[in-house]
């Protein structure tokens, strides 16, 4: 298929606006000022607080109207920044960005900083959806952010590692970030910097890593070449580590570029959780029939969608027939040889709707975008929560998906969704 | 300080954004396909609108009876803010044509296709000759000239022009023009309810729930009868009404539709008036009531003499104090006060303060800074969410549900939160 088009309400997706945003907020220090209409800015505020429950605290809105297309937004722009100052706010870094029609009209942001002598540093961005969605936002915020902060070229310390391509904003992402980073602390890796999350002056010091970790190609790997341009840093596309055996793969591909000493240690705790598990479920099939899906749906970001399937089929339920949609399109996909079909949100957008119509006896691993279209249907189907927005099912732990740890809460999930479901079919409902 | 909103924006226009409400006006009419003449994510939100639609329906125990129709985006990009983007538009509508097969395509244009300039008017007709299908747009760009409502209204004063037809008439019978989430939840069920009750059969719903091969034969109905609430698009959609009327002799009421206990009243009883039902009306009234007043009986119980107070901090053109003050009323709550939140600007403070006036002797606060006094209180009523906001509190519905159901539905809750005995705070939405 050659047309970019297609119906977006076969997917889901966010705004550039959204995506920079979720880089720069990540980072606590931060306040950020979306210089676009209220409209735009609720929806950006909505998509990100569902991570971020305190968001609103520091994400302002200008509330141009429609005169500042004639005029210029600068009064509206003003007039926010005031407020926000008079509320006593103090941020470590102020990041406004324009929406993409407030950058069409060319207002200089910099400048109307600059003539109100903010006493901190200002970074500012034309973007909005003509720059595309999540994906182009995140990366041009954290190129621009890593241009202002990251400008000297240290030495590389031994086992520094950066992180790149993971969003608090993601799924679950916070969850799944502390996870990662456990993993790789206890192989003996030292977390140099996770670009978008902690203190922006992390940023400074990107360059002393002695390599950079890809977990998610989309919003990870344009980051790691732009870096390895920067500073020569060399990088790894590790993807994303699901399961048991899954994130000894991952880890495994990380210690080939950049061995360290302690692997064994999470080799250990990694047999020791494959044991458990399989104990565990070998006592709950005593009860209950073998995890066996006519066919399973996985949609979501690429690399994610990929990894997870991976380990779903390897490690965890047998399928007759397993599809995985990415979001988006990737480079790589050699991650796994599970799926039976890989399919792409925009160019296979005819076979999608397809199996949105079609598909039965289904375990879907989704948003709850996808979700609808099998619910109104009154198709047989177990789902799993697994890519925003997620609104069936509520998540106040912090329980991560991915790693260790995360492998028990999928197969545990897994199994109570089975679970519920054939006790929903016998009693009739 | 005044007390605080835990999201600040300041109450004054250009709140929302037309696309949505271009496509809301023909999302469920089978046969149609929208584009959104924008970068692709201003359609995602519609598609979050719609998922957002789709499980509140599942909340309140009902199912969507079907997709809503294909949104395709025509993927503005920056280039196209140098070189226009209208050779991309008629490449998107080709597409459409080609695999949807629509018998109607509806374009929304955004903000951004109004400042580059594109004609998009000029394209529509184009196409709509080339392909033999009509292809309509409205006079609104994004946010610029006109919100979401002014989409929908100009969306649905287009689909009359194109498609209604003047077509025999058939009694008792009548269409619900308006989108309130659709014919699946309180505000179309309540009011198919009581039509019934009366012997009116609802045909379906305007514009957005009609397949655009229907939309010729709706003119059947008696009656329209607008499914909207006041100060929403209440005169927009009343306007429909009495085009409906001019051009094809339809009978309508210039009502919204029927909210608490006042207002049921008088719109059932001008339903009756326009059917030649009063009497039908009159009987209908009288259970209605005698059930309403069998659980507000129920209700006062607890709720009678428990202080409050109200807090608003919307524009009176989206929220008119009047049905809150009335609900009030029902409960027979002690109200302490209003306290107008510092969202306002001033000529908007001053419309609201002067609604209030017509409606009550209360006293109305507009620098009100006591976060204590307002935690003194049993039961806070609030149109926002309120920094340190520690009292029981409800927030007031942007759309009050429909009838004495829904008057119902709403006390209740406000009961069921005083006969909490939680202490964490936090508030309930109804």
């Amino acid at each position: 298929m050659s047309e970019p088009w297609g119906n977006v309400c076969n997917r889901t997706g966010s705004c550039a606006l959204t995506g920079a945003a979720a880089f720069a907020s990540s980072m606590p220090g931060c306040e950020i000022v979306i210089n676009g209409p209220l409209w735009c800015y609720f929806y950006a505020m909505r998509f990100l607080e569902h991570n971020d429950h305190l968001l609103h605290e520091r994400f302002h809105n200008s509330q141009p109207d429609n005169n500042a297309i004639v005029y210029g937004s600068e009064k509206d722009l003003t007039a926010e920044l005031k407020r926000v100052f008079a509320d006593g706010h103090k941020p470590e870094v102020l990041f406004i960005e324009a929406s993409c029609s407030m950058s069409l009209i060319g207002d200089d942001l910099q400048g109307i900083a600059k003539k109100m002598q903010i006493p901190f540093p200002v970074v500012t961005m034309d973007c909005g959806g003509l720059i595309g969605g999540f994906r182009e936002g995140y990366l041009k915020c954290a190129k621009i952010f890593i241009n202002h902060f990251a400008t000297e070229n240290y030495p590389q310390e031994p086992f520094a590692v950066n992180i790149l391509g993971l969003s608090d904003y993601y799924y679950n992402g916070k969850a799944d970030r502390e996870e990662i980073c456990r993993i790789l602390t206890k192989a003996g890796y030292k977390i140099n910097c996770l670009p978008g999350t902690g203190s922006v002056y992390d940023l400074k010091n990107l360059s002393k890593a002695t390599l950079n970790i890809v977990c998610n190609e989309e919003i990870g790997l344009e980051l790691a070449e732009f870096l390895k341009n920067k500073f020569g840093t060399e990088y790894v596309l590790a993807g994303v580590p699901y399961g048991v055996q899954g994130t000894m793969q991952w880890l495994e591909r990380i210690h080939a570029c950049l061995p360290v000493p302690n692997l064994s240690l999470v080799e250990e705790e990694a047999k020791s959780m494959q044991e458990y598990l399989l104990a565990k479920s070998n006592d709950t099939r005593v009860t209950w029939p073998e995890l066996w899906f006519d066919k399973c749906l996985i949609s979501a970001p690429g690399t994610q969608a990929l990894c997870l399937a991976e380990a779903l089929r390897s490690e965890w339920v047998d399928v007759g027939k397993l599809t995985v949609i990415c979001q988006e399109k990737l480079k790589h996909t050699a991650f796994t040889t599970m799926p039976d079909e890989i399919l792409f949100a925009v160019e296979d957008e005819e076979r999608i709707d397809y199996l949105f119509k079609n598909m039965e006896h289904v375990l879907l691993f989704a948003s709850a975008s996808e979700l609808t279209r099998f619910q109104k249907r009154k198709a047989d189907f177990i789902s799993i929560g697994f890519a925003t927005p997620v609104v069936d099912e509520v998540n106040f732990t912090t329980k991560p998906l991915v790693g260790i740890q995360g492998a028990a809460v999928i197969f545990e999930k897994i199994w109570n969704s089975y679970i519920q479901n054939i006790i929903r079919k016998s009693i009739g409902k | 300080m005044a007390i605080k909103t835990k999201r600040f924006f300041t109450a004054k226009k250009s709140c929302s954004c037309s696309m949505p409400g271009v496509w809301r006006a023909v999302a469920h009419s089978e046969g149609a396909v929208v584009i959104f003449h924008s970068p692709r994510a201003c359609a995602h939100v519609a598609r979050t609108m719609d998922i957002g639609s789709e499980y509140r329906t599942v909340a309140a125990g009902n199912l969507e009876a079907n997709n809503s129709v294909p949104v395709v985006s025509s993927m503005l990009e920056e280039k196209h803010s140098i070189f226009g983007g209208i050779e991309r538009l008629g490449a998107c509508i080709d597409f459409v044509v080609k695999t949807y097969r629509p018998e109607c395509i509806v374009i929304a244009n955004s903000c951004v296709a109004g400042v580059i300039g594109d004609d998009v008017e000029g394209m529509a007709k184009e196409k709509e000759a080339e392909h033999d299908i009509p292809i309509l747009t409205v006079d609104c760009y994004g946010f610029l000239d006109g919100e979401y409502f002014k989409g929908y209204y100009e969306t649905t004063l287009s689909l009359i022009d194109r498609f209604v037809q003047k077509v025999p008439r058939e009694d008792k019978t009548a269409i619900l023009v308006g989108d309130s989430g659709g014919p699946w939840i309180n505000f179309s069920k309540e009011v198919t309810r009581i039509l019934n009750s009366m012997g009116i059969k609802v045909l379906g719903g305007f514009p957005g729930y009609t397949p655009i091969r229907e939309m010729k034969n709706i003119a059947r109905a008696e009656a329209c009868l607008a499914l909207t609430a006041r100060g929403q698009n209440h005169r927009d959609i009343f306007h429909i009404c009495e085009l409906m009327q001019e051009r094809f002799g339809m009978k309508y009421i210039d009502d919204v539709f029927p909210i608490g206990v006042s207002g049921t009243m008088a719109w059932i009883r001008k339903v009756g008036e326009i059917y030649g039902l009063e009497e039908q009306a009159e009987i209908i009234l009288k259970q209605e009531l005698a059930n309403f007043a069998a659980h507000k009986e129920k209700i006062t119980a607890v709720t009678r003499g428990k202080s409050c107070y109200i807090i608003i901090g919307r524009l009176l053109g989206y929220f008119d104090p009047a049905n809150i003050l009335e609900t009030a009323q029902n409960l027979e709550l002690d109200v302490k006060g209003i306290i107008l939140l510092d969202v306002y600007e001033e000529k908007n403070l001053q419309v609201m303060l002067a609604r209030l006036k017509e409606l009550t002797t209360l006293t109305v606060y507009t620098n009100m800074d006591d976060e204590k006094i307002i935690n003194s209180v049993d039961i806070v009523l609030t149109t926002h969410d309120l920094k340190n906001l520690t009292a029981k509190a409800i927030f007031i519905p942007m759309l009050n549900k429909a009838g004495f159901v829904g008057e119902l539905e709403l006390m209740q809750a406000i009961y069921r939160l005083l006969c909490s005995k939680k202490v964490v705070g936090g508030l309930t939405y109804v």
